[in-house]
């Protein structure tokens, strides 16, 4: 796999901020930055060794990562959910290594979306529950957009939302575990995107879907991280799904420590 | 938010839900309902008699002196002297009496010979006075009941318990015989001996309800056997007639009870114990060791209060052999509860991490697993409370007839809401072990 584009971030999909946060950065300002970050599970060997590594805002960007190069550990590491030992990661200037847990927390909620896999749901909460949830824990700290999280406006923003990711309406009501695969994928997205978050992680979002499903839901997946101008991490074995990005990158050609060989990676 | 979470969440598990919920509503009910028992029974046995200082007897144990007179259960084979009760009654310190004479029974419900002096001054609950639903006090002895006089028609009067008289289903101005001896089933009708029905006492909740009161020399003259006419006694035991028949002929056997004139019908010769109040409280402890050591007779002397307590600690090792049961079921339902948050954890991993990434504190999931534990176990204690209180309300006339239980419909004490707050607070503890299982998961989340 080539390193097509590097951390320059030329790409063309930055268009003008709607966020006012973005305009205190200048274009330069990374999304994600990572400095010098190792990490290792407790007495394990080293799985994450990278120098230097960002994303520009609005950039998309996927990682080809074949299984057992500390992909998941690496967007565990990028969403906050597991600390470096030594580095640092910062996601719009802000070290989120450096940050309370709690405030890490809700750091996360307001700005990082991940879409795993599967299980992004809670089962037995109705898809509005679950967006509305996740509204829940980003208003939870600071209140920024407070003035837009009023009930009625933020119903609305549901619904436009799963609209424009062409899923029924009357689904609103059902519960997640009711729902087909590609459904529930695309709900993750909404509920991903709900807090207007400046970087959206997604992680083998496709696995569980069929070919057809797969082409629709990335097209759905593309215009709805542009539309909310959202910065984008796409993690994908599957190598066929890069013809959707611009800025192509070899997990391994970053990390350091998957360079060594998967087969010695004894945790993803 | 974490409400509706948690309430979907246990929606979500309906079935292992409704079982946990179901062994801690019984053993929640069974904890508060015998809570309650225990409190009403406690409170009712300390309200039986309040007001008087001093019960005195011939000498016997303060327990037995106490059933007998108060709970009208066993009876005292020994009485006291005529002499020896005038005796202490003209002590300066007491301020009046109540003559008891007890061990006779009508048709299962206690005779107690008394005078009007019970009336007025037997206190019950909190120094209540015993007040009458209809009719009144004796007519035909007088209040000052030390010096008799006797209606020498041979009709005496008789006040009924509440509880006596309706199951007996007598009526002021009916008329009634008596028997001798304690039993549902007596040997020896005194069928001469017609009483009137006088009075009907209000419901007290005390063993004053079962009673049926008749003036002293009334219980003394139908005891006053002729020493002389073996004869007569035995003929008067064997006679079984009803009221009208006994009416016929009340008036010949009367004459030929002459011996109540020889007895001097108008002295009794003994009571079986008697109450006294003091005129003042200090004096209790010098007018009981007085009593104790009277030369002349042997006599034990009680203070109600204390032997109360110590009758109370007798049957109260059954109430917490009862308490600590049901506590143990609870701790058995709480540890099911426990096991069921326990055993969802592994299933709920993949919603712990969804929750995590949308952003959840650790602690959001510890309070969701506390949340749900603790809304089953509330959920368990109102239902309870209510399942309780319909239980006692409907089951509460069966209860006074049958046992003469008097149970409050209001189960909602301060009592009450300390044991739903030690069910929640054990909930608490108890649901920490899945909790914290919860709360380290997500900590560790990967």
């Amino acid at each position: 796999m080539s390193n097509l584009l590097n951390e320059a971030g030329a790409d063309g999909s930055t268009q003008p901020s709607k966020n006012p946060v973005n305009t205190l950065f200048n274009e330069q300002s990374p999304a994600v930055l990572v400095e010098s970050v190792v990490f290792s599970y407790v007495s394990g060997k080293r799985i994450i060794d990278i120098k230097k590594w960002r994303l520009n805002k609005s950039e998309h960007v996927f990682l080809y990562g074949p299984s057992g190069c500390g992909k998941s550990t690496l967007l565990n590491l990028f969403s906050g959910i597991l600390t470096p030992q030594q580095g640092s990661v910062s996601i719009l200037n802000t070290d989120i290594t450096g940050l309370k847990p709690s405030k890490r927390d809700c750091f996360r909620a307001q700005h990082i979306g991940v879409v795993f896999q599967q299980f992004n749901l809670v089962p037995y909460l109705s898809v509005l529950d679950n967006i509305r949830l996740a509204m829940h824990f980003a208003n939870d700290g600071a209140d920024k957009q407070s003035t837009d999280k009023k009930s009625t406006t933020k119903q609305e923003r549901i619904i436009s939302m799963l609209q424009a990711l062409q899923l029924p309406i009357d689904c609103i009501q059902r519960k997640a575990s009711e729902l087909s695969v590609g459904q529930q994928q695309r709900v993750a997205i909404a509920r991903a995107l709900i807090n207007k978050p400046d970087v959206l992680i997604v992680d083998e979002p496709t696995s569980a879907l069929d070919a057809s499903a797969k082409d629709a839901f990335m097209k759905v997946l593309i215009e709805t991280a542009k539309s909310s101008n959202a910065a984008l991490i796409f993690v994908s074995h599957d190598q066929s799904l890069a013809s959707h990005f611009k800025r192509i990158e070899a997990l391994f050609d970053i990390n350091d420590s998957a360079a060594l060989g998967p087969e010695l990676d004894s945790k993803v | 938010m974490i409400l509706n979470v948690a309430k979907q969440s246990l929606l979500h598990r309906k079935v292992s839900v409704l079982l946990t919920f179901l062994a801690l509503l019984v053993s929640v009910s069974l904890l508060v309902s015998i809570e309650h028992i225990r409190k009403e029974a406690k409170n009712s046995f300390y309200r039986t008699v309040s007001g008087v200082d001093l019960i005195v007897g011939a000498r016997t144990g303060q327990i037995n002196l106490l059933l007998s007179s108060v709970f009208r259960v066993g009876a005292n084979a020994n009485s006291v002297s005529w002499q020896s009760y005038q005796r202490i009654i003209a002590n300066p310190q007491v301020d009046w009496a109540i003559p008891l004479s007890l061990g006779d029974s009508h048709k299962g419900f206690a005779v107690i010979g008394t005078t009007n002096d019970y009336f007025e001054h037997y206190r019950y609950g909190d120094k209540r006075k015993l007040s009458f639903q209809t009719g009144g006090r004796f007519t035909n002895s007088d209040v000052n009941e030390h010096k008799q006089v006797t209606s020498m028609n041979n009709h005496f009067d008789v006040v009924l318990g509440a509880d006596a008289a309706k199951q007996l289903n007598y009526q002021v101005g009916e008329q009634i015989i008596m028997s001798h001896g304690v039993g549902k089933v007596s040997f020896s009708h005194h069928a001469e001996h017609l009483f009137t029905v006088v009075g009907i006492l209000q419901f007290t909740g005390t063993p004053v309800d079962q009673g049926v009161h008749a003036g002293l020399n009334a219980i003394e003259s139908i005891h006053a056997q002729p020493k002389t006419s073996l004869a007569k006694k035995n003929r008067s035991q064997t006679s079984l007639r009803t009221s009208k028949q006994a009416q016929d002929h009340n008036h010949d056997e009367h004459d030929e009870h002459d011996e109540h004139d020889e007895y001097g019908l108008a002295q009794p010769t003994q009571v079986s114990a008697f109450m006294l109040g003091l005129k003042s409280r200090i004096a209790v402890l010098q007018v009981q060791r007085q009593v104790n050591q009277d030369k002349l007779e042997p006599l034990s002397a009680i203070i109600p209060g204390v032997a109360l307590g110590e009758l109370w600690r007798l049957v109260g090792a059954v109430e917490n052999v009862l308490r600590i049961i049901s506590a143990a079921v609870l701790i058995a339902s709480l540890l099911g509860l426990s096991t069921m948050l326990l055993a969802s954890l592994r299933e709920r991993k993949a919603e712990i991490s969804v929750l995590r990434i949308m952003g959840a504190k650790p602690s959001f999931v510890f309070w969701l697993l506390q949340l749900e534990a603790l809304s089953i176990a509330l959920g368990a204690c109102v239902i309870a409370v209510v399942l309780v209180t319909g239980t006692i309300f409907l089951s509460n006339d069966w209860l006074l007839a049958e046992y003469g239980l008097s149970l409050s419909v209001n189960i909602l004490s301060i009592h009450t809401l300390w044991v739903i707050g030690a069910v929640l607070i054990a909930t608490f503890v108890i649901a920490l072990i899945p909790s914290i299982g919860a709360y380290r998961s997500a900590r560790a989340l990967a």
